[in-house]
């Protein structure tokens, strides 16, 4: 990764999960770099500590010891005020189960996430959250609230509102999860088209083995979440 | 999006709730309105007109029942007194004024006031430049069986100048009351709306009132033996409203008519003082007791609407912070949802409780005799809504707290 920006750097990141059967159970990264539009997806089992990973990049969870460096800051550093900030100009994020905001149009979705994020003034995001969408294929769709679409048709809001902000980061926790496997195979292309577009890394929590194996680089995440904590293959 | 615009969305996604706690909020603050508005108005009022007279002299019994007989033309009169003792107090030089006031009959439940021209002549103390009672059509009577009359009268009855009218014997109508046919009143006067009693009233002179009791003067002098020569003397007024040269001086006054005479004086604005601070003054506080309930019921409604709206929308909350949205604007969120509803809630109280009173002034005119400015809003009640805005606010802190301090990581994975 010599001479690549690197978007993602975990440097023996712990966070204390509490206990089972009287074990304490602990998450513990060792390192991981990702560089500037790389791709990656991160594997393994429920419970393995994928989505703590997604937390712990985002800022949504403080490491109880380590660095988590994103974009050139010390996630760990920052007060929780400019932590908000940070995640909405920085990354984007897609989830499984979509999370859009039911009692907004599709949209006002996208305006939202660039409303919070501060990327653009209020004349420029109905523009920009336009564009974005009939880029993912929702051209008629805009007025559209999240209950009148399908399950693609809600990934392709929430694809279009992560990455409306150009983030040089973009979570997705398992975001084809609860989608058929046509409608899945078209978000996967979408989502990987425009992080290359973008060149934005991306960071993709799947079980779906054949799926990662598509992505340039897999992170195999069995062992984060322990009971001592333990080395990772990188 | 502007918050405000977020937080309008989210108050109308739950419409039954929303429009539940904003009747709430309407209610209170429209009894709030109606009672404040209600006190201030009837004090005023009942304040300008008790302020005129120094003094009213009458038979003995209540001083406020005197008062609110003669002045306010409510309640029954104490008794008669001598027309005799009117003309003395009226040759005392210490008075500049003094007017009498018979009472016996009504038309259609307004009573017919037997007094002198002189009433028309009074000014207004408020403003010594202008007569208190302002003629809106003709003039003062200048014979019997002459009528000036309130507005009203002239309104509620389509009197106009010219007409005539009798009077039926007693203040109130009752099945049966005997109607004076053979003495017919001719309207010659329509009094301006003044706000005051005398658009109630229908007024006389006092030969009027005397000449259509006469026969009944007679035959009563008769049965009782008297010489038909003393049924002048025998003539009586209900009460005399008195101006004094130097009103400091009336409650000595009031002491030496006690004393010395078999009539009563009482000043009017010290029983109006006195009938506002023992009864109404104490059923404004319950009134507003109730109001107050009724606001502190809405205001926890509004602190459960929305402690169970944040709930419900942990996840809505959790996603925004993850798009980047900061803890103050979360907090902000659901603060101005409490502030828009709080805000609309006491629009709709103010107009429904200045609406009411409005709609219903003139039955409360005919109630309470005073005119209600419905749509003034003083000091007191903005200061009032103002708490009642602060307690909506306040209402919505905790949950807004609530929603301020909640990590988003568990609502947006689960974990």
């Amino acid at each position: 990764m010599n001479g690549e920006e690197r978007i993602v750097e975990i440097r023996n990141a712990f966070i204390g999960l509490g206990s089972s059967g009287g074990q304490p159970v602990n998450f513990q990264m060792p390192s991981l770099e990702i560089a500037r539009g790389e791709q990656v997806a991160l594997t393994g089992p429920s419970g393995c500590g994928k989505s703590t990973l997604l937390n712990l990049v985002s800022g949504l969870r403080v490491p109880d010891r380590g660095e988590v460096v994103v974009s050139g800051t010390d996630v760990t550093k920052l007060s929780p005020g400019k932590m908000d900030s940070f995640r909405g100009r920085t990354m984007g994020f897609v989830f499984q189960t979509f999370n859009l905001l039911d009692g907004f149009t599709a949209l006002e979705n996208v305006e939202i996430g660039m409303r919070f994020a501060r990327t653009a003034s209020g004349s420029e995001r109905r523009a920009k959250a336009t564009a974005m969408l009939e880029k993912v294929g929702l051209k008629g769709r805009l007025h559209s609230y999240p209950a009148q679409l399908s399950s693609g048709e809600k990934q392709r809001v929430a694809v279009a509102r992560a990455v409306v902000n150009l983030p040089p980061l973009l979570l997705a926790d398992e975001p084809t999860g609860a989608l058929d496997p046509a409608t899945a195979t078209g978000v996967f292309a979408l989502i990987r088209q425009i992080c290359t577009e973008q060149n934005c890394a991306l960071m993709f929590v799947t079980h779906d083995l054949e799926l990662a194996a598509q992505l340039p680089r897999q992170v195999d995440c069995r062992g984060l979440v322990g009971a001592h904590g333990s080395e990772v293959a990188v | 999006m502007s918050l405000w615009k977020m937080a309008w969305r989210y108050l109308w996604r739950r419409t039954l709730v929303t429009l539940l706690t904003l009747a709430g909020i309407a209610l209170g603050v429209a009894l709030i309105c109606s009672v404040l508005a209600l006190h201030r108005e009837s004090e005023s009022s009942f304040a300008k007109e008790s302020s005129q007279f120094d003094l009213v002299v009458g038979a003995k019994g209540s001083p406020l029942q005197l008062v609110l007989s003669s002045v306010y033309q409510l309640d029954m009169p104490t008794g008669n007194i001598p027309y005799s003792r009117y003309q003395a107090l009226k040759a005392q030089p210490r008075f500049i004024t003094a007017i009498p006031i018979g009472l016996g009959d009504n038309y259609h439940g307004y009573r017919i006031i037997g007094t002198e021209p002189a009433y028309f002549d009074l000014t207004d103390r408020g403003d010594s430049t202008r007569k208190l009672y302002a003629f809106k059509e003709g003039r003062a009577f200048d014979a019997d069986y002459e009528a000036v009359i309130g507005s009203e009268v002239a309104r509620k009855n389509h009197l106009k100048l010219g007409d005539t009218f009798v009077g039926t014997h007693g203040l109130v109508t009752v099945a049966g009351s005997e109607e004076h046919k053979n003495f017919p009143y001719k309207v010659v006067g329509i009094l301006a709306d003044s706000g005051l009693s005398a658009d109630r009233g229908v007024f006389v002179s006092m030969g009027s009132v005397w000449g259509i009791h006469a026969s009944e003067a007679e035959l009563h002098a008769k049965l009782a033996g008297a010489d038909p020569a003393e049924i002048d003397a025998s003539r009586e007024v209900t009460a005399v409203l008195l101006r004094m040269k130097i009103p400091g001086m009336r409650l000595w006054v009031v002491q030496e008519i006690g004393k010395k005479t078999e009539s009563m004086a009482a000043i009017p604005v010290n029983e109006m003082t006195q009938m506002f601070s023992q009864w109404l003054k104490p059923l404004q506080n319950v009134l507003l007791a109730v109001a107050a309930l009724v606001v502190v019921v809405s205001a926890l409604t509004i602190m459960a609407t929305f402690y169970q709206s944040a709930e419900r929308r942990r996840k809505d909350l959790a996603i925004m912070r993850a798009l980047g949205a900061h803890r103050m604007e979360i907090l902000g969120l659901v603060l101005l949802e409490a502030l828009l509803l709080t805000l609309v809630g006491v629009a709709a109280g103010m107009l429904l409780g200045h609406g009411g009173l409005a709609i219903g002034g003139d039955m409360l005119k005919d109630k309470i005799g005073t005119s209600i400015s419905a749509w003034k809003v003083d000091a007191i009640e903005a200061k009032a809504l103002g708490f009642v805005a602060l307690g909506g606010l306040l209402a919505g802190l905790l949950p807004a707290i609530f929603a301020y301090s909640r990590p988003p990581v568990k609502d947006l994975t689960g974990a």
